[in-house]
């Protein structure tokens, strides 16, 4: 589905170059959900960014393949990844409070991508936004709510109608729940379940939360000082760890309880 | 720092004129007030800056105008700043109905024109020089008042402030030691925005007869006496004025300097 | 140690603890439960008196001044410590408001705090931005400390830390209630690492206290649906 190939990203600080994510390769295949397991600067935030080329200076980045349908995004012009933004591979970020417009109804937002890709009459762009706020379960009668009159939950929804509102085939989320309860985020986590069936998705999830990989994704991909140190079914991974950083990981999980 | 080139530009000019300033006794080719030519003469090699309608010195009377000019501006600045602050960390601190008196008290005195307040003020008193720097003083601390005020709401939110509180600090100590070095660099700003202020000020409450009386010589009296001579004796009016445009804007180079170094930093190299 | 009888505290329309009675004994761990608006950071704010309650009162056995017995590690360790006070100057702190020690003796005593939080002692003269996040969370345990505390609120002392860290720091917090007879009342969001500090388990929702028991019994078998709601959503490994 999604082929990534000693993907690198370097960031220029003042005090020197740090490899943020250094010679990265896994695939992600069709209809899973692969998670991105790694703890504060292991690099898995900057991996996500990449894979739709979104490093912005001081970051760059420096070598690595990521194909996409046979092309390699980091090869693509300009034109052509705008047209895989969105449409092909859409993102789900961490906060919910500042990912959308506070001026904004919810629906001219969730119909912005639909108008840029698919370049539909504003009629059918709100049908397929109604649609899209269906999907996750909210109400379409409040296509023309302002995103104050939700609450955090409710906006991460919107937020995922935004970004399924092209039906992309590819998901990637970043930390969504991380700013919300953890009853919440267990309504966001199954409602990611739903759509992924729904829409025939295949998700990337990079967190730190070892629970929700757990509970929600089929292979995990382990992460430290941006290199992966081990990838595999995520039972097999949590349950009979072979790397050192993995074990030291589970025994610390396993002593929190 | 690094970047600001204006910033640094302002900073020399500033200090250069300090130093001009401080020594104008030992720089000063003649005594302020020494009628050393007939009537006005043109900049020339032993009055480089020209002399004025009485025959004294423009680079004399400039330098020892830059002592009082520069002063009434720092004084006039240190009198606001000590007003607004307090009055701003009161307010942002204690909030409620404190907050609001004081806050309404800050808008009278600004929806007061102020040079007609001045003026007032200057009428019934004698105008001398420190008159000059109070009267300005007392009426431009508004602007840091609700400053200081809107960093104390941002800060008093902060953790470290509760943490403060928890552990047993007082009020006194929260606002002295906690609070207010964290607000410092809005205020720094203010200072240096302020003094380009009440230099201007100055220079028009002299211009307008109110401010620094002669014989002392200030940049805004010098000024004033070019009035009837700006066709005549041209450079009698240009050496002040760009001297008061000069110091002004380095004032405001090195402000915007000091605003630019302590705006949030690019995030770079996120997790 | 702590009996809190009816408490209650309202924010105009709004009841941020409602009714709640609750006694913290000496020597345990209890762990406090509640998700956004469940009123669990308003108790911990009416325990250590920072504001005052509407109705209701707290008795404290054994604490003679509750400014200096009672003191909180806040969540956030690079938000509670002011960026421009040094590390050692933070902890000495609180002696110097309560005047506990003559101003020859005070460098010592934050020397020895900081190695109670294993911290090398150089550490007293950095400022907070120069240490990691559990290198800072430590710092906020030693002036915690520093006044000679009996008991510490915990507010979510680990949850803005990573894996390793959370162990670590959780360990200290444990060595240090044995050494130093401590009594914690520790504040989570969830019930993920609760367990691994608390004697007993209390759950809030909505400004009341809705279920209180042994750990094992809340963990295991809670009585409430919405603990039970709770306990399923918690990432636990």
């Amino acid at each position: 589905m999604l082929e990534v190939r000693n993907l690198s990203v370097n960031y220029y600080v003042d005090e020197g170059t740090v490899n943020a994510v250094a010679g990265v390769t896994f695939n992600l295949k069709e209809g899973e959900i692969l998670g991105i397991l790694g703890e504060s600067g292991s690099g898995k935030s900057t991996l996500g960014f990449a894979l739709l080329r979104l490093v912005d200076r001081p970051g760059e980045i420096v070598s690595g393949e990521i194909i996409l349908n046979g092309l390699d995004i980091l090869l693509m012009p300009e034109r052509e990844l705008r047209r895989v933004r969105g449409a092909q591979i859409a993102m789900v970020f961490q906060d919910p409070f500042t990912a959308l417009n506070p001026v904004l109804t919810i629906g001219e937002q969730i119909m912005e991508p639909i108008v840029l890709h698919q370049g539909v009459k504003r009629g059918e762009a709100r049908a397929k936004a109604a649609e899209a706020l269906r999907a996750v379960k909210i109400d379409p009668a409040r296509i023309d709510d302002y995103p104050h009159q939700f609450s955090g939950g409710m906006r991460q929804r919107v937020v995922i109608a935004m970004a399924l509102a092209c039906r992309p085939k590819i998901l990637i989320a970043d930390e969504p729940t991380t700013a919300l309860d953890v009853t919440i985020q267990a309504e966001i986590l199954a409602l990611l379940r739903e759509i992924k069936n729904q829409f025939n998705l295949s998700i990337i999830y990079i967190t730190h939360n070892f629970g929700i990989i757990r509970q929600l994704c089929d292979r995990v991909v382990v992460m430290h000082r941006g290199a992966i140190v081990e990838e595999g079914k995520t039972h097999l991974v949590f349950d009979q760890p072979k790397e050192p950083y993995t074990k030291k990981l589970v025994d610390c999980l396993r002593e929190l309880g | 720092m690094r970047r600001n080139k204006a910033a640094i530009f302002g900073l020399a000019i500033m200090a250069i004129f300090l130093g001009l300033a401080i020594f104008a006794p030992v720089i000063a080719p003649y005594s302020p007030d020494e009628i050393s030519s007939a009537g006005a003469s043109p900049p020339s090699w032993q009055h480089l800056f020209g002399t004025d309608d009485l025959g004294r010195d423009v680079l004399s009377r400039s330098l020892y105008g830059a002592r009082i000019s520069l002063s009434v501006g720092a004084v006039a600045v240190v009198i606001a700043l000590l007003l607004g602050t307090l009055a701003g960390a009161v307010a942002g601190y204690y909030g409620g109905w404190v907050d609001g008196s004081i806050m309404r008290a800050v808008d009278v005195m600004f929806a007061f024109p102020s040079i007609f307040l001045i003026l007032a003020i200057q009428a019934m008193l004698t105008p001398n020089i420190y008159n000059v720097m109070f009267v300005i003083g007392l009426t431009s601390w508004m602007g840091v008042a609700r400053l200081v005020r809107g960093e104390f709401l941002r800060i008093r939110q902060l953790q470290y402030v509760e943490a403060a509180r928890a552990i047993g600090c007082g009020d006194l100590r929260i606002i002295f030691r906690h609070m207010l070095p964290n607000a410092q660099g809005p205020i720094i700003v203010a200072a240096t925005l302020g003094m380009a202020g009440a230099i201007l000020t100055e220079s028009a409450l002299s211009f307008l007869g109110m401010g620094v009386q002669p014989p002392m010589s200030s940049w805004g009296n010098m000024l004033m006496d070019s009035q009837a001579y700006m066709r005549d004796a041209p450079w009698m009016s240009i050496i002040p004025g760009l001297l008061i445009m000069v110091t002004v804007l380095s004032l405001y180079f090195i402000g915007e300097g000091v605003r630019e170094t302590l705006s949030p930093k690019e995030r770079h190299a996120g997790s | 140690m702590i009996e809190i009888s009816n408490l209650t505290k309202k924010y105009g329309e709004l009841v941020a603890v409602n009714d709640v009675s609750l006694t913290i004994k000496q020597g345990e761990t209890l762990g406090l439960v509640g998700e956004s608006g469940s009123g669990k950071s308003t108790l911990a704010r009416l325990i250590l008196k920072l504001i005052e309650p509407d109705s209701g009162r707290i008795d404290y056995q054994g604490i003679g001044n509750i400014r200096r017995e009672c003191q909180i590690v806040f969540q956030d360790p690079q938000n509670s410590l002011n960026p421009r006070i040094r590390v050692g100057e933070a902890i000495a702190e609180p002696i110097v408001i309560h005047r506990l020690l003559p101003k020859s003796a005070i460098n010592d005593r934050v020397a020895a705090l900081l190695e109670m939080v294993k911290l090398p002692i150089v550490y007293a003269k950095r400022f907070p931005h120069e240490l990691s996040g559990g290198e800072r969370q430590r710092v906020g345990i030693a002036r915690a400390l520093a006044s000679e505390a009996k008991f510490l609120i915990l507010d979510e002392p680990v949850s803005a830390l990573d894996v390793f860290i959370q162990v670590e720091v959780l360990k200290l917090l444990k060595e240090l209630k044995a050494r130093l007879g401590l009594t914690y009342l520790f504040i989570a969001h969830d019930l993920s690492v609760i367990g691994y500090l608390s004697d007993r388990i209390a759950v809030m929702k909505e400004g009341r206290l809705i279920e209180l028991g042994d750990k094992k019994a809340v963990l295991i078998s809670p009585r409430e649906e919405y603990t039970r709601k709770l306990l399923a959503a918690s990432p636990r490994f």
